[in-house]
This record gives C-alpha cells, sequence and structure tokens, in this order.
C-alpha cells in the first residue's frame, strides 16, 4: 500500500516537471537572465529522473545517478540564489566562489572515498541540504521587492523558495539516515513516501507560480 | 559495501524529525507571508491616508483662498471703495467753486476721468472676487449677471439654462462652489480654448442637481497638458467638497464638455443623520 502511494507521488511529481519543463523552455523569451539558473536546474533535474527510472525499470541500482544529483543541485541552487540575491555582497564576492568549489571538490571526494557511488551519499547529500536550507532563510531575510520587476516575478521568487524550505527540511533526516536502510525496503517505504510527498509539493509550488509568471494572473490581494 | 543497520528504532526518531522540521518550515512560510502581508496592508493604508490628508489640505486650501477673497472684497468694498466715493464727492465739490481756468480743467478732467476709473476698477476686482449678487440674490441670479457681463465684454454666444428650485442650492458651501466651477470653466473656455460659444445647464433629476457645461473651443489633450490636468485638479476637488461626480470629455480640436452631479445638501445632511 505504502509502495504504491510512493509510486503514485513519485510519477506525479515527475508529470508536474514535466510541464514545468515544457512552460518554462516554451516562453523562454520572457524570462529574465536572472532565471536561466531555474531553467538548467529544471532541465537538470528532468533529466536526472529519466535517467533514475530508466535505471529502475531495468532493475539496475540507480544510487550513482543520486550522487551527480547532489553535485548538481548544488551548483544551480547556489547559482539561483545568487542571481536573486545580488544585493547580499556574500553571493558576490570571490570567497562565494571559492566556497562553491570547495563543496564540490568534497562531493566528489565523498563519492570517491567514503561513500561510494552504488550507495547513499547521506554525508554530502546531509551537508547540500542543510546549506540549501540557508540560503533559504537568507532568502526569507533578505529578499527586497526591486522596483520595476513585476509582481508575478515576486510572487514566483518567494514561492519557489518556500517550496525549497519546505521539501529540504522535511527531507533532511530522511536523507541524513539513508545510508543505514541500505537493502531494507520495509523501513524504507514510509520515510520515502514523505520524501516523495514533500517533493510532489514542491513540484506543484513550481508549477503553480510559473504558470502565474508565464501568463500573469493578477496576485490574490492580502 | 557497507553492512545496512537492523536499527528499527532509529526509524520513529527519524520520523519525529522529519515531522518538527516540516512543521518549522510551514510555520516560517506561513509567518514570512503573513508578515508580508501586513507589510503590504501598512503600505495601502499609509498610501490613502497621505491621498487623503493632500484632499483635505487642499480642500482646506480651498477653502481659505475664498476667505481671504471674502475678507479682501470686503475691504476693497467697505473701506478703499467707500473712501474713493468719499474723495471723489469731495473732489467735485472742489470743482464747483473752483474758478474756471485752461490750465487747470484739463488737469479737473483728468483727475475725475482717473477717480472714476479707479472707482471701477475697485469694484470690478470686489465684484470678481466675490460678487455680492451671489450673496444677496444667490446662485441662479450670480449666473445669469456671469453670462450677461461676459456676453457684453467678451462677444461671447453664452447660454444659461436653469431649470432648478432655488432652495436646492441655497447652501452657501453649494453657491460658492458652483459659481466658482463655472467661473473658471469660462475663464479657462475664453483665454485657453478661444471658444466663441458657450453653454451652461443647471437642472435637477431624480433628486440629483446636474450641471453641464460645454464649449466649442480647441480641446486639450488632458494626459499630455500638464497646465491643463491642474486646473481640472482644482475642478475636481471643488466637486470632491460637493460629495459629487464629474465627468469630463475633451480632446484635440473637439471643444471641452463637462458634467457635474451632486445631491441637494440638505438631502447629504439628512442622510448622514
Amino acid at each position: 500500500m505504502l509502495y504504491t502511494i510512493l509510486l503514485s507521488f513519485s510519477w506525479l511529481s515527475f508529470f508536474c516537471l514535466t510541464a514545468s519543463i515544457i512552460l518554462y523552455w516554451s516562453n523562454t523569451a520572457k524570462w529574465p537572465s536572472r532565471l536561466s539558473p531555474f531553467g538548467f536546474l529544471l532541465l537538470f533535474s528532468f533529466v536526472i529522473e529519466i535517467a533514475s527510472r530508466i535505471l529502475w525499470f531495468l532493475k539496475s541500482n540507480n544510487l550513482p545517478v543520486l550522487h551527480i544529483y547532489t553535485l548538481g543541485e548544488f551548483i544551480l541552487i547556489s547559482w539561483f540564489y545568487q542571481k536573486t540575491l545580488p544585493h547580499i555582497k556574500i553571493y558576490q564576492s570571490n570567497n562565494f566562489k571559492l566556497i562553491i568549489f570547495a563543496i564540490s571538490a568534497l562531493i566528489i571526494l565523498n563519492t570517491f572515498f567514503l561513500q561510494p557511488i552504488h550507495l547513499f551519499n547521506s554525508y554530502s547529500k546531509t551537508l547540500v541540504q542543510i546549506i540549501i536550507i540557508i540560503y533559504s532563510m537568507l532568502f526569507f531575510f533578505n529578499y527586497k521587492e526591486e522596483e520595476g520587476i513585476d509582481d508575478s516575478m515576486h510572487y514566483f521568487y518567494k514561492s519557489f523558495n518556500s517550496g525549497v524550505l519546505i521539501y529540504y527540511c522535511g527531507s533532511l533526516f530522511i536523507f541524513m539516515s539513508s545510508h543505514l536502510f541500505l537493502g531494507n525496503k520495509s523501513n524504507l517505504t514510509g520515510l520515502w513516501a514523505i520524501n516523495a510527498l514533500l517533493y510532489l509539493i514542491f513540484q506543484i509550488i513550481i508549477i503553480t507560480s510559473l504558470w502565474k509568471l508565464a501568463y500573469k494572473l493578477p496576485k490574490l490581494s492580502p | 559495501m557497507e553492512a545496512s543497520i537492523q536499527t528499527p528504532e532509529i526509524v520513529p526518531l527519524i520520523l519525529i524529525g522529519t515531522l518538527v522540521m516540516i512543521t518549522l518550515a510551514f510555520t516560517l512560510v506561513i509567518l514570512y507571508n503573513n508578515q508580508q502581508r501586513k507589510i503590504v496592508r501598512q503600505q495601502l493604508t499609509a498610501q490613502e491616508r497621505e491621498l487623503q490628508y493632500q484632499q483635505e489640505l487642499f480642500q482646506k486650501s480651498l477653502m481659505t483662498q475664498e476667505e481671504e477673497r471674502r475678507r479682501i472684497a470686503a475691504d476693497l468694498h467697505d473701506e478703499i471703495g467707500s473712501k474713493l466715493n468719499v474723495l471723489h464727492l469731495n473732489f467735485h465739490r472742489i470743482k464747483k467753486i473752483a474758478p474756471e481756468n485752461d490750465v487747470l480743467t484739463p488737469i479737473w478732467e483728468d483727475i475725475s476721468y482717473l477717480l472714476n476709473q479707479t472707482i471701477e476698477t475697485t469694484r470690478r476686482i470686489s465684484h470678481d472676487l466675490l460678487p455680492p449678487i451671489l450673496e444677496d440674490m444667490g446662485l441662479i441670479e450670480a449666473l445669469e449677471e456671469l453670462s450677461k457681463q461676459l456676453k457684453h465684454s467678451e462677444s461671447l454666444e453664452i447660454q444659461f439654462e436653469c431649470n432648478i428650485q432655488r432652495e436646492q442650492v441655497e447652501a452657501s458651501i453649494v453657491k460658492l462652489n458652483v459659481f466658482r466651477i463655472v467661473q473658471e470653466l469660462v475663464s479657462n473656455s475664453i483665454k485657453h480654448a478661444k471658444a466663441s460659444n458657450i453653454m451652461i445647464e443647471l437642472y435637477e433629476n431624480e433628486n440629483i442637481i446636474h450641471l453641464a457645461y460645454s464649449d466649442n473651443g480647441q480641446g486639450f489633450d488632458p494626459d499630455n497638458n500638464h497646465k491643463a490636468g491642474l486646473g481640472l485638479r482644482n475642478l475636481y476637488n471643488r466637486v470632491k467638497i460637493l460629495n459629487g461626480k464629474v465627468n469630463v470629455q475633451t480632446a484635440l480640436g473637439e471643444g471641452f464638455k463637462c458634467h457635474v452631479m451632486f445631491q441637494p445638501f440638505h438631502q447629504q445632511q439628512t442622510q448622514l443623520a
């Protein structure tokens, strides 16, 4: 039962992601340049999902895809927040680029030396999730509605950030302890179902805010 | 390969941790959204207050201006006008007893002419500031008088039609503001629009008083004419004092039309009570 629910959430979020990709890339002329990291994140997530599902269908271990995804999501989400909050000094300094490089190196080193590619990369995944949660919190305390930017764009940024916080906070403990449950499916299913539900909520937030941005529907009044 | 660890007791802990994190995340998102809504509401309230303050300030300045005009008109008439009349009278008395003289006679005539001109100008300025007929007789008579004066002085075709009871426009706030609206519209039609034909209608329909004004002047584009825009702002503010509505139609080369509607003041006060 739980496994069926897990699969349903997984496929629904995949369809939402597909719809987001189509919506984003069919309206590229509309988007400002600061939204490009988001576009690449969508594309990257889509490719990873396809690869993961192909391996799952072939009954192969698809954990290597998670290692690649961890590295990619970290770089792309860091780039996204750097573009979204240009007034925050730390994002614009050379130190930030050094930090990104250093953490990317750690993720790769973890894969080669600590948690091999066919196992859960809980250390690097946890580190990346905590960093992304920090990005999200920084956004909440520092985001300024710049003049000259449409209200629907502000709404998109706030919605996406809310989705990031909900998903990455909710799945933190699951991924933190993932390496403990390898081979033990019965314990996994309930937790992974929660992860799939959170991911689905995240994708729904993305598709609805992207839709409003694409078609500039009026914001709900306060 | 890392050995999997059977730790069933950890699962509830992970579950609790996950639920706590989800709750924290949702709480933060809700708090943030509420704060944003509060900020937007506060900004809207501040903007509304600012707008209301600007309007109240403008209306107060209009009322102060009217008070000043009233005071200056009264001073001109009572102080300067009366003294000039006494001066004129005394001058004529001196002229009567002074002997005829080729040198003095043209000077007497010049002085007489200047005195007459000054008295006339003082009277005209005083009447322009606040026509006594408006206070003594009422709005309808004041508008009729204004139309007659303009016909003579500006050679205009000006029609004034009135189909209203005097009592409906008796309140001084109505008399004064409607008169000033018409005065300003007429002044603009003559000076800026170069109109040759003006139509003014004052009538009542279903308990609403209507003031319809139109001219055949050159019109203007309200969006691109800053000065005219300011003049319209005066009009809108006077209509706001009357708790009325105004509809303006104009374009370059298409004349000017203005329609003001408001309830009789005694009715507004009854509704407020």
